[in-house]
């Protein structure tokens, strides 16, 4: 399953399961972007951060079409600590990018080591962004790195990691605290959408 | 919106160029299909799984979410204040619902 990085572009149909709708919007873009990254490939994806789990080079080395990646200019800021794993706050950006037509940040991604699945985000911007710099929450399952990378206009792929010591996991926290989702749920299905 | 399940932070003006800020936050469970409830039934994979904005119809910003991404899913992040208009915001939900919101702003 070909899953590389696209541009940003509009394309996610509303599907029962958003992977497959995903997958299948990204169709076709991984082989016309596995040629044009050809003559880019500067270093092997396990250069760049030195301890980088199988299980992530694995996903990095199918999503970046073999290209290589370099330490550097992406910054991710995350605390050191988190009490809990259900919401850390996470900013990823690329401060020295001028995000002008010629020189911009086409993306960012954000990577755990240990999470049950391993993918977190990934945002497409283009030279109308202006700055790219992106702020989200996410969950860590357990103390970990993370990763990010950044995709820019020239192809090249730079790539930073970030220690989070976590006390109570995201997994273990959601059993301990009772699920206070439901009304939620069923607030969103009265909605009677889909 | 009036179901009031999406909120966005959008300046109402800038000046033309300006690189200004947008938060948005939707009301999600963003269930990762890893958790049980007490009665042992899993509770299924149910997250929002794409966002996107245009500003004046043209798609500025997109972003793909997998599990890892938090209980009502908050998200910043910048554009360049081109012209007055219209940014509208769409998020895409594993059961086929969209949820939207739109902000106006003024560019002077």
């Amino acid at each position: 399953m070909n899953r590389q990085f696209p541009e940003l572009r509009s394309g996610a149909a509303p599907h029962p399961t958003g992977a497959v709708s995903r997958r299948a919007a990204l169709a076709g873009i991984g082989a016309a972007g596995g040629i044009a990254l050809l003559a880019v490939t500067p270093l092997p994806v396990r250069a760049a951060v030195a301890e980088i789990s199988e299980r992530l080079a694995a996903i990095l080395d199918s999503r970046l079409g073999g290209r290589g990646m370099n330490d550097g200019r992406v910054v991710l800021g995350l605390p050191d600590r988190a009490d809990t794993g259900l919401s850390v706050p996470a900013t990823i950006s690329v401060p020295d990018s001028p995000m002008t037509e010629a020189d911009h940040v086409r993306s960012l991604h954000i990577f755990t080591e240990l999470n049950p699945q391993l993918e977190v985000a990934d945002y497409y911007l283009s030279r109308r962004s202006g700055k790219a710099e992106v702020s989200t929450r996410m969950r860590l399952a357990q103390t970990q790195n993370v990763f990010a990378l950044a995709i820019l206009s020239d192809d090249t792929v730079w790539a930073t990691s970030v220690k989070v010591t976590v006390t109570l996991g995201a997994c273990a926290a959601e059993i301990f605290l009772p699920d206070q989702n439901e009304a939620l749920r069923d607030r969103l299905r009265a909605r009677g959408g889909g | 919106m009036a179901d009031g399940i999406t909120r966005v932070a959008v300046p109402e003006t800038a000046a033309k160029g300006e690189i200004i800020e947008i938060k948005a936050l939707a009301s999600h469970p963003m269930d990762n299909g890893f958790m049980f409830r007490d009665n042992g039934t899993r509770i299924p994979r149910w997250i929002i799984h794409r966002f996107e904005v245009d500003y004046n119809d043209e798609l500025i910003f997109a972003a793909d979410w997998h599990v890892a991404i938090s209980a009502n899913p908050y998200i910043s992040f910048h554009t360049i204040a081109t012209e007055s208009g219209t940014i509208n915001f769409r998020w895409f939900d594993d059961n086929g619902d969209i949820y939207t919101e739109s902000a106006k702003i003024t560019v002077v």
